[in-house]
């Protein structure tokens, strides 16, 4: 519990000048879309295995160590697991033709049930090397220059896009500040005797409140600050006739282009492995 | 020129609870190039005071005007106020919105809607001015506590305030990265004829500025220079502060019949400069 930031990377970004790094947020933003899209789609084990090389692929551009990206999924990868062992122990099946393996009052374990759980979690963990990839090659500021530009036409429908994106951005800036105020909580809270993950569930969930409640409050006190500390630079969202200016210009070159047409031939060969896949 | 006229600024819900103002009638006169330090206890009114001179928060009674604009009128005044009135939070993690540093320099800049060259060229200058050029690739969150309030200043900066307002920069780094970030701002308040506003609580700090304002309970109590206010030893007491141990040992060793020392002494070298002359 205490050393929870070097178990996540998510929100973290390192600009190391690898491949990824440097194609054009929109290009990222719009693979990352599809394949999200495909991904979710998939069901058969094969597609889930071209998923695999593809996100090794990825791995390989991004020119990021391994073990680092691997260490910041730790955390989920243990929560995951958690809830694969529910979901194969209260797997009910929608055919009731089930081979069941093991059996004890209401808990089953069947082959239907660890095939089904091992590909939704399969495809979770894919989901989440994405978006954590796409964090980690990305800047804020381009990711949200980028979101910007994609959903511009919107704007036409009234929709204020700017500020819908500077929200996200945001939250997603909290994410490594708020893990390090889990941590800063959890060690103030354990000098005073408190154990996590101990006694019963009742006792835990009170241990837990000794966090969750000051990381609210200083959740809440930060997102003032930050704000005013934005209008005191001149930040002024909503207000008419505004105009901020970019440091980055976005420039779509050849490499963009080919990211997305490999991104779309991958769906594409997704779905199809998908459909004639027995498995 | 800052001229604070006949200010009270009371928080919202506060008068019905019986809560004295955060400030009372107010009156202070900040000029061009002038570096001052304003100390007070907490709750004095001092983060108050900063919020009012940066047009985050209008006094209630009397007016705050920066440069002949009054930060009531409201319009694009409040726009030109805010642009020459820098501020810099306690807490750098408070102030920063993006994560890579040379974004976060930029912040500022693009809010202003300057073209492109004119970002470039300011982000460039606050690297080298802030010591900032081996961490333009970083990501914020790699950065140190001290490297952090140095960006914020940097963000700060880079808008081209006429005034700058440190509100308790020097908290949360360590005494050295302390010092040199004061040295580092009043360089530049110097070279480029900026007037510094300081808000500490740390007395030492108090030597190297030009005027030293002490607030208390929402008031000014004393305002001149550092050595001028420093005699007001009881007054400074009462409001909660006691003077700096190098000015203390000047005063003991006056009273132990060493009374050829100055009355206030305000660094080590001024004792050591002292205790020379004696010979």
């Amino acid at each position: 519990m205490i050393e929870i930031s070097r178990h996540i990377s998510f929100g973290q970004y390192v600009d190391n000048g690898s491949r990824l790094t440097r194609l054009d947020p929109r290009a990222k933003i719009l693979c990352f879309a599809l394949a999200v899209a495909a991904f979710t789609y998939i069901s058969q084990f094969a597609a889930l295995a071209l998923c695999l090389f593809f996100c090794l692929f990825l791995q390989w551009l991004s020119r990021l160590p391994l073990r680092y990206v691997l260490q910041g999924m730790r955390m989920f990868i243990s929560f995951l697991v958690i809830l694969y062992a529910f979901q194969v122990l209260f797997y009910t099946s929608s055919t009731q033709a089930t081979s069941v393996i093991w059996h004890w009052g209401v808990l089953t374990i069947s082959w239907e049930g660890l095939m089904h759980s091992t590909q939704v979690d399969l495809r979770v963990i894919f989901l989440y090397y994405l978006t954590s990839l796409l964090m980690l090659t990305t800047s804020l500021v381009d990711l949200a220059d980028g979101a910007e530009a994609l959903l511009r036409p919107l704007r036409r429908l009234g929709l204020p896009v700017h500020e819908l994106v500077m929200v996200f951005v945001i939250a997603l800036k909290f994410v490594p500040l708020l893990i390090t105020e889990v941590e800063r909580l959890s060690i103030a809270q354990a000098t005073r005797g408190v154990r996590f993950g101990r006694g019963n569930p009742w006792q835990r969930i009170r241990a837990l409140s000794g966090i969750i409640v000051p990381l609210f409050m200083s959740g809440l006190q930060r997102v003032e600050m930050l704000s005013t500390a934005m209008e005191a630079r001149c930040y002024r969202a909503g207000y008419r006739g505004w105009r901020r200016s970019k440091l980055h210009a976005l420039q779509w070159a050849g490499a963009d282009s080919l990211a997305l047409a490999c991104c779309l031939l991958l769906c594409g060969l997704l779905v199809a492995l998908n459909f004639v896949s027995p498995f | 020129m800052i001229e604070v006229n006949n200010v009270t600024f009371r928080y919202s819900g506060e008068a019905e609870e019986g809560i004295a103002p955060a400030l009372e009638e107010v009156t202070l006169r900040i000029d061009e190039g002038e570096t001052i330090a304003l100390i007070g206890h907490n709750g004095s009114g001092k983060s108050t005071l900063a919020r009012l001179l940066a047009a985050i928060v209008l006094p209630q009674r009397g007016s705050v005007i920066v440069d002949g604009l009054r930060t009531d009128a409201g319009g694009e005044s409040l726009w030109q106020i805010r642009q020459s009135v820098g501020l810099v939070f306690q807490n750098p993690d408070d102030q920063l919105v993006t994560n890579t540093v040379i974004d976060e320099i930029a912040f500022g800049p693009e809010n202003l809607g300057l073209p492109r060259f004119e970002i470039e060229e300011r982000v460039e200058e606050m690297l080298d001015l802030l010591d900032l050029r081996p961490y333009a690739r970083h990501a914020v969150s790699d950065l140190s506590q001290g490297q952090k309030q140095r960006l914020a200043v940097a963000g700060v900066l880079a808008m081209r305030p006429r005034y700058l307002i440190l509100d308790e920069p020097t908290t949360m780094i360590p005494g050295h990265t302390a010092e040199q970030l004061l040295e580092t701002v009043r360089r530049l308040a110097r070279e480029r004829g900026i007037s510094v506003l300081h808000i500490t609580h740390h007395m030492y700090e108090l030597a190297d500025f030009d005027r030293v304002i002490v607030m208390n309970r929402g008031r000014v109590l004393l305002d001149g220079t550092p050595a001028s206010v420093l005699r007001h030893r009881e007054e400074l007491e009462r409001a909660g502060l006691g003077l700096p141990l190098i000015t203390q040992l000047g005063q003991r060793l006056r009273a132990r019949g060493w009374s050829q020392l100055p009355e206030v002494i305000l660094t080590l070298d001024d004792l050591k400069a002292a205790l020379c002359s004696l010979k």
